[in-house]
């Protein structure tokens, strides 16, 4: 999907629509089947199961304390192949075209700049964690428990260091408040058709869900 | 000993609009890799290292296959203190210690020493280790002259493995036996120095004025280049 406008909301509406109702979780997961052609920024099964280690914990939890864990895990699992997709999909600069477009040149540039400060610190911070693998195995010491502190302690000081840069990179270039910046998207018709998908996924979940069913009145039936 | 070597058949890899391409043989010795920022010199150490794999062709190995990468940050610390550091390398820590220069600081929290302590700590941890290939991805980067020296002296050691230098500051060479370019993601074997040295079109400013006085350059470290600049005429 091209524009990030129409992801965006995508992503907002199926993740919802998956959180709403089972029903919704499924639908959202056969829309990243067909129309999100499968793609994934989650790099490998065992990653993924890694990811699911604590929504496996509370769905077992609360199966465990007689509510629907597996409903439970199934909506997480959809959620997070929604976000894994938006995650494989974006490109550098989105987040700011989407904010200025959306809120201006101030509130919108802002945004959009912490945004993509944040993206590219969890870039930064994958990045580092394959070489601190490889470099870990290179060594010859297998990964453990005791290390956690030495290893973090590592990854915090360099986050810390690469944003106290990139502050007085942007203090050097003059910013105080918003800044010039023209966005331009491209929107073939692809992209509208499936976000039209994504929203009638997200009212299916709705009535699916019993969303307009408030204390015994039942709004749409 | 088995002698080893590393071939470089066909090799590319792809990165959005960069591409990477090497057909070359590195054998036990010091290479030199230059070349632009972006030219694809990291890309390179990463495969060599093992680090991803190429699109295309084959990296075949010949004797052991012991690799050492180091980059500019402290990716391999795994414990607090530099006696534990020194442990986890699983060779003697007591002469990594001492080779580093941080004796008297063995309980010292590793993040009370200084970035180039922790790098001479690491340095010390790779070159006193049994390794078949070490690529070092700028060794000098947060180094005062003196560390400087100590790498150089540290690195010259170490003939009988390959050691692969990736590097943009040439004032801190060691003695360097094979010299490689890299121009927009192709690998370029400019030759054994230091007979390559008169052709080599790119080098850096002082290499280039030692050449245009006619000074004959017996290799690229430090100590040779400070001897060239004692010999230009007049």
């Amino acid at each position: 999907m091209q524009d990030p406008r129409i992801r965006l909301v995508t992503t907002i509406l199926l993740s919802a629509a998956a959180w709403i109702s089972l029903p919704g979780a499924v639908l959202s997961i056969l829309w990243w089947l067909i129309c999100g052609k499968a793609r994934t920024s989650i790099r490998s099964i065992r990653s993924f199961f890694i990811i699911l280690i604590v929504p496996g914990v509370m769905g077992l939890a609360a199966v465990w304390s007689g509510e629907d864990g597996l409903s439970y895990v199934v909506r997480i699992v959809a959620v997070l192949i929604i976000a894994s997709w938006m995650y494989a999909e974006r490109y550098p600069g989105e987040l700011l075209d989407v904010g200025v477009w959306f809120l201006g040149t101030k509130t919108g540039f802002d945004l959009g700049l912490i945004g993509e400060l944040s993206m590219s610190s969890l870039d930064t911070l994958a990045r580092e964690t394959d070489r601190i693998s490889v470099a870990l195995r290179q060594k010859g010491t297998p990964l453990s428990l005791r290390m956690i502190p030495a290893v973090f302690s590592g990854i915090l000081i360099r986050q810390l260091n690469l944003a106290q840069e990139r502050a007085i990179l942007l203090t050097l270039r003059g910013y105080t408040r918003g800044g010039m910046h023209c966005p331009s998207f491209s929107s073939p018709d692809i992209d509208r058709i499936n976000g039209a998908f994504s929203c009638t996924i997200f009212l299916l979940s709705l009535i699916a869900g019993d969303f307009f069913n408030i204390a015994g009145s039942t709004f749409i039936v | 000993m088995n002698t080893p070597q590393i071939r470089l058949t066909g090799v590319s890899r792809k990165r959005g609009a960069f591409t990477l391409q090497a057909d070359a043989e590195f054998g036990a010795g010091i290479h030199l890799l230059t070349g632009r920022v972006g030219s694809g010199k990291t890309t390179l150490g990463e495969l060599l290292a093992g680090i991803g794999e190429p699109d295309f062709g084959t990296i075949q190995w010949n004797g052991g296959r012991r690799v050492m990468l180091l980059q500019d940050t402290s990716y391999h610390i795994s414990t607090m203190t530099v006696q534990e550091e020194a442990g986890s390398w699983h060779g003697d820590a007591e002469r990594i210690i001492r080779t580093a220069g941080l004796t008297g600081k063995e309980h010292t929290d590793l993040l009370r020493l200084s970035r180039g302590e922790v790098r001479r700590l690491e340095l010390a941890a790779i070159l006193t280790g049994q390794y078949d290939l070490i690529v070092l991805d700028e060794p000098w980067a947060g180094l005062d002259e003196e560390a400087r020296r100590w790498v150089r002296q540290l690195i010259d050691s170490h003939a009988h493995e390959i050691i692969v230098i990736i590097s943009h500051d040439l004032t801190s060479l060691p003695h360097i036996d094979q010299l490689w370019e890299m121009e927009c993601g192709r690998l370029k074997q400019l030759g054994q120095v230091p007979a390559c040295l008169s052709k080599w079109t790119k080098a850096p400013p002082l290499v280039r004025y030692l050449l245009n006085k006619g000074v004959h350059l017996s290799g690229l470290s430090r100590e040779e280049l400070e001897e060239a600049v004692c010999r230009i005429p007049g």
